[in-house]
């Protein structure tokens, strides 16, 4: 009895507050960091039938299609060239930057465009629109209590994780 | 690019007209950031452009390379092409080049300085050409493209209206159909805020339902009832139609730190030399698919303009067809009698290997930074005044074959952006190539044209789509288009 009188007391403003947790700066840019990469993403799928094994019954295309005029011999498979390629492309980059220093010459980072010096436009995270407003909770904008409800049911803490 | 829908079947380029239901589509792309790096979606593709389009043995082949190609990349595509399509010789260079050649060729008609801006689908970049070169340290890049574009649009309409999170492909047609570049932003969102008959920027678009509904369009105003009683699906798009190609304009708006294109353009041309600036403000030469937003051309120029000192002149050039444009520098390349010393034939990359053509074909590799070299090439440019003068060209002709590490000019700068996009636009022209070519050239056309199928497609309402796809196909089918138009151009040209 005692316990639960104990916590149907006080201030409910206050309870609610303490509640909300506050997305520290860090996390937020996470979630920045993860928001633009998914928008940086090149769409590329890891094919899903890949191990999908094909029954005799259905044609293969594959095989129509192609009209060979050169020798088989020749012919390598894709796999052959992936064999001997097997490098990511951040590797990639980062073996060019370092040849590109020691060599004194202009590489693929150089070309990295600088910052804007004109201050950022903030915009609406739930309609587009010119927004005001900071939520506290992650810091994303919204410009009218409208947006916030929406906001805060859906997107707050989307990416935080 | 590749295609793949549900089955274990690939659709490639113009393939895809094949395909039935186009929503569970997504992409097998072999390049990240512009470079190829899947060379098991590469190589079929390209087995299936040399197969069955066109066919490469014995001839010569240009190719288009992103700016800062890697070694590993280039020798593999050596051990392709010259092992296993055994083609007779190549040259590789970047897009740019191929637009600043045709810039300076077929639409000026004399030798200027000129800033290309290429807007891929990976990102943008800024290269500008000085005396004919490329001028390195002025280069740029901003990692916004139309697939940046794209990706937002889908996570916006996500958000806000249906789930079209796995619809690359039918919200990439929505961007071409209904995005455009803002001319005036603040007054557009205003106008987008309001409500009823003020509001003109909201429209409504028809997504394609893949029975009746091939491709998606905006509905006009008064048929809305007949098709809703049809059950099509039907996305309201307001604001979304011009603050999404507006990232071009201000990453920033999503929080990409960098600049957007106009500044970047200026910091170029300040980066430049103090007497060139004018000159290049003078030739701006816009290209790839992002350009085909209605507005583009405009914006960039009323940008620039407020930017740069009033008395210096400001034109910006968009081609007709933005995404051929760097194909059709290949062309005319490509007839070029002069281009025949830049190639690299079979029979030298079997004695000299791969390693030889990735000296010649890198001309950033002997750029130092900021050097003394260029002026002396400079003047000796002047005799190849049609063809590319990015120091590639030049070195070859004045130098011949083998001498070519001392001699590379400094300032070739390659843009990353993509080779694809040139493809794709390869692809597109061959249509409209008369002549040389003959059978081979014909037929070629008309293959490319197939594959490129979404390109024609799009080319109708096409802002966008044309640069998303492009890209994505572009390196696996543009490359191949481009080369085999060239081929035959080049076959039948100069090389017999």
């Amino acid at each position: 009895m005692t316990i639960s009188k104990l916590t149907t007391r006080g201030s409910t403003r206050l309870k609610e507050h303490e509640k909300r947790r506050i997305v520290d700066d860090t996390s937020r840019k996470r979630r920045h960091r993860k928001m633009i990469e998914s928008l940086d993403a090149d769409n590329y799928h890891e094919d899903p039938h890949a191990d999908l094994v094909m029954s005799k019954k259905i044609p293969k295309f594959e095989d129509n299609l192609e009209t060979r005029t050169r020798s088989k011999k020749k012919e390598k498979s894709p796999e052959y060239y992936q064999m001997k390629f097997r490098k990511h492309i951040l590797q990639l980059l980062d073996e060019d930057r370092v040849e590109a220093e020691t060599a004194g010459r202009y590489s693929y980072m150089d070309m990295a465009s600088e910052d804007t010096n004109i201050p950022y436009r903030h915009f609406c995270a739930v309609c587009g629109f010119f927004s005001q407003y900071v939520c506290l909770t992650c810091g994303m904008r919204y410009c009218t209590i409208k947006c916030m409800d929406t906001h805060t049911d859906t997107r707050c803490l989307k990416w935080a994780g | 690019m590749k295609v793949k829908s549900e089955r274990k079947r690939f659709f490639i380029g113009n393939q895809i007209e094949e395909c039935r239901d186009l929503s569970g589509l997504y992409y097998l792309l072999p390049c990240e950031k512009g470079f190829t790096v899947k060379w098991t979606v590469q190589k079929p593709v390209w087995d299936y452009m040399f197969n069955n389009i066109c066919h490469i043995e014995d001839k010569a082949v240009i190719m288009t390379q992103p700016l800062f190609n890697f070694k590993t990349i280039q020798e593999i595509t050596d051990e392709i092409f010259f092992e296993e399509y055994e083609i007779k010789s190549m040259f590789r260079l970047n897009p740019c080049d191929l637009a600043k050649y045709e810039y300076v060729n077929n639409v000026v008609g004399k030798h200027v300085s000129c800033i290309v801006v290429d807007s891929g689908f990976s990102f943008t970049t800024i290269v500008p050409y000085i005396g004919g070169k490329k001028y390195y340290p002025a280069a740029r890049r901003i990692n916004v493209g139309g697939k940046v574009l794209t990706n937002y649009l889908k996570e916006i309409i996500s958000y806000r209206q249906l789930h079209v999170m796995d619809e690359t492909y039918v919200i990439n047609q929505v961007k071409e159909d209904s995005c455009y570049v803002s001319s005036n932003f603040k007054e557009d969102m205003r106008i987008a805020s309001s409500h009823g008959d003020a509001n003109t920027i909201i429209k409504s678009y028809v997504l394609p339902d893949f029975n009746n509904i091939r491709r998606g369009y905006i509905q006009e105003s008064g048929t809305g009832a007949d098709n809703n009683a049809e059950g099509c699906q039907i996305l309201r798009l307001n604001n979304e139609r011009f603050t999404v190609p507006e990232l071009l304009f201000h990453p920033s708006d999503i929080g990409i730190e960098s600049v957007g294109i106009a500044e970047c353009i200026v910091k170029s041309i300040f980066l430049c030399p103090e007497k060139d600036r004018p000159h290049l403000s003078k030739h701006i030469v816009l290209m790839g698919g992002n350009c085909k937003f209605p507005g583009f051309k405009e914006r960039v120029y009323a940008d620039l303009r407020s930017y740069l000192p009033d008395h210096w002149p400001v034109n910006v050039y968009k081609p007709e067809n933005p995404i051929t444009f760097a194909w059709k520098g290949g062309k005319a390349l490509a007839s070029d009698p002069k281009v025949k010393s830049l190639f690299i034939t079979k029979e030298q990359y079997e004695e000299r290997g791969s390693a030889y053509t990735y000296e010649r074909f890198s001309d950033w590799l002997h750029g130092e930074k900021r050097t003394t070299e260029e002026t002396p090439k400079l003047t000796n440019e002047a005799v190849p005044s049609s063809i590319l003068q990015s120091g590639s060209f030049t070195r070859f002709d004045l130098f011949g074959k083998h001498e070519l590490e001392n001699e590379e000019p400094s300032d070739n700068v390659n843009e990353n952006t993509s080779s694809d996009k040139l493809s794709k636009e390869a692809t597109n022209d061959t249509k409209t190539d008369t002549g040389n070519g003959d059978n081979l050239k014909d037929n070629e056309s008309s293959e490319s044209r197939d594959i490129d199928v979404h390109q024609d497609d799009d080319s109708n309402k096409a802002k966008y789509k044309n640069s998303a796809l492009m890209d994505t196909n572009e390196t696996d089918l543009c490359d191949t288009n481009f080369f085999a138009s060239y081929d035959f151009n080049i076959f039948n040209n100069s090389f017999i």
